[in-house]
């Protein structure tokens, strides 16, 4: 939480806007299938503080379903 | 077999001419030494958590961190394994020749003979606890999710 903080996130509402501006826009950095499911993990940059790299998880692999977020991964440049 | 890491600051790991087992130049925000009283190797983070010191035998050991995973030899400082993990590091876990590396959603195992990996297991949830029995061990997840591993 601190580190999304760093990144000057600080409410539900910007986290989610991250989270839709990865879905959007982020680069894909890599894609793996489990059992479970896909999860594509993107990653968005958040100006020059640093990135956020999210994974969103497609239940049983269907890619036209709404994905949920499985992880996010901050990481905060010095 | 005893080794701890102290933290230490930016600017002293800088200025330390030892061994470096690992780091990230970019992100890294918590710094330490780690040393046995005869070895020592320095090592840098962005969490603010203490990276996981697990002993494999006398001469190897592992650390897990953030998003990094490293086997390697205390009396070389040698890195023999090195993993760039998905999913943040939680713990490591020794049963039956073979190394449990744990991290939120997935399990990686490794052959303590010859630290090949021998399966990576996806979680349904994110995990919580895994218990050793004799021919099965369990994973437990958030929301009561199971996943039995032989």
């Amino acid at each position: 939480m601190k580190d999304l903080t760093t990144l000057g996130i600080n409410s539900e509402s910007q986290l989610m806007d991250v989270f839709t501006q990865a879905f959007e826009s982020g680069t894909i950095i890599s894609s793996r299938t489990s059992q479970y499911g896909t999860t594509v993990m993107k990653s968005i940059n958040i100006g020059n503080k640093g990135s956020n790299n999210v994974g969103f998880f497609y239940e049983g692999g269907n890619m036209s379903a709404t994905p949920s977020i499985s992880t996010i991964i901050p990481k905060i440049y010095k | 077999m005893n080794a701890c890491i102290k933290e230490i600051s930016e600017s002293e790991f800088k200025r330390l001419k030892i061994p470096v087992l690992f780091e990230d130049e970019l992100t890294d925000r918590t710094f330490g030494v780690l040393s046995d009283g005869k070895n020592i190797f320095k090592l840098g983070w962005q969490s603010e958590i203490k990276p996981v010191i697990k002993w494999i035998d006398l001469a190897l050991c592992s650390i897990g961190i953030d998003l990094i995973f490293i086997i390697f030899e205390f009396g070389t400082g040698r890195v023999l394994k090195k993993l760039s993990l998905d999913y943040y590091f939680y713990d490591t876990k020794i049963f039956k020749e073979a190394m449990y590396v744990i991290t939120e959603l997935e399990i990686i195992k490794i052959n303590i003979t010859d630290l090949a990996i021998v399966g990576t297991y996806s979680l349904p949830d994110y995990y919580e606890r895994i218990e050793f029995n004799e021919d099965l061990i369990t994973i437990k997840c958030i929301d009561d999710e199971i996943v039995n591993l032989d």
